[in-house]
């Protein structure tokens, strides 16, 4: 895509994650409901499952995503400075690429 | 920026907003709150699956009435940016568009987060 459709990408990237993320919420929920674990062994069980942890990672990198794009919006809304502006959109930009690895650790490291 | 000295009235106090813009003023709020929830989340999510222990901490908390309330406000805050975004989707499909559609729908949003929330209350008593 060119320099002039990147608006049009991240509309994109928002509307795709949010996608995901209803879907994800939606069977994860049911499944949840149907099969609610009642110890940490079946917790733990359930998520070791590898597609279990696999969705959930990837519900989890499409939350960041978005969570980008959004804060990115409501920043560039509101701050008109540019030094404050910058500096809070890497802060927010840093602690997400932190989070994301942070998660991922944490969901496909847990084995049974 | 060509006219700098147009007229800018943004008095939130004064301006009549529609329910369709108390929603989407909503929709950012409970956006920001579940940015600023995150880490939380994860960390309450990685302590319950460290340990039996750190599984008996996370469990535990529920039985805080604070930690309840919180946990409500948390669903309200999800299940309206949940239906809002479902609303959004559909005014991007052109589905919706009208002013009396837009209203309908932007009550139902309302309605339907909050219908979730005392769901959420119920199961939890």
């Amino acid at each position: 895509m060119s320099r002039k459709s990147i608006g049009l990408r991240t509309w994109l990237i928002q509307r795709l994650s949010a996608v995901y993320m209803l879907l994800f919420v939606v069977c994860f929920g049911i499944y949840f409901a149907v099969c609610t674990p009642s110890s940490f062994l079946e917790w733990r069980t359930m998520m070791a499952n590898s597609f279990i942890g696999v969705t959930t990672t990837l519900f989890f990198l499409s939350l960041l995503t978005h969570a980008w794009i959004g804060m990115r919006d409501v920043i560039m809304d509101y701050i008109h400075i540019d030094s404050i502006r910058l500096a809070l959109l890497t802060g927010i930009g840093f602690a997400l690429l932190g989070t994301a690895t942070w998660v991922m650790k944490i969901l496909l490291t847990v084995s049974v | 920026m060509e006219n700098k000295k147009r007229p800018v009235f943004l008095d939130l106090t004064r301006i009549d907003m529609p329910v369709m813009a108390v929603l989407s003023v909503a929709h950012r709020i409970t956006g920001v709150l579940m940015f600023l929830s995150i880490p939380m989340v994860i960390y309450l999510l990685g302590l319950s699956l460290s340990s039996p222990q750190g599984y008996e901490t996370v469990t535990s908390l529920f039985d805080s009435g604070l930690f309840r309330l919180i946990v409500l406000l948390a669903l309200w805050g999800f299940a309206h940016h949940f239906f809002a975004g479902i609303r959004y989707f559909m005014l991007d499909l052109d589905i919706g568009v009208d002013v009396v559609n837009g209203r309908r729908s932007a009550w139902c949003v309302l309605g339907a987060g909050l219908i979730v929330t005392v769901i959420g209350m119920v199961m939890m008593l």
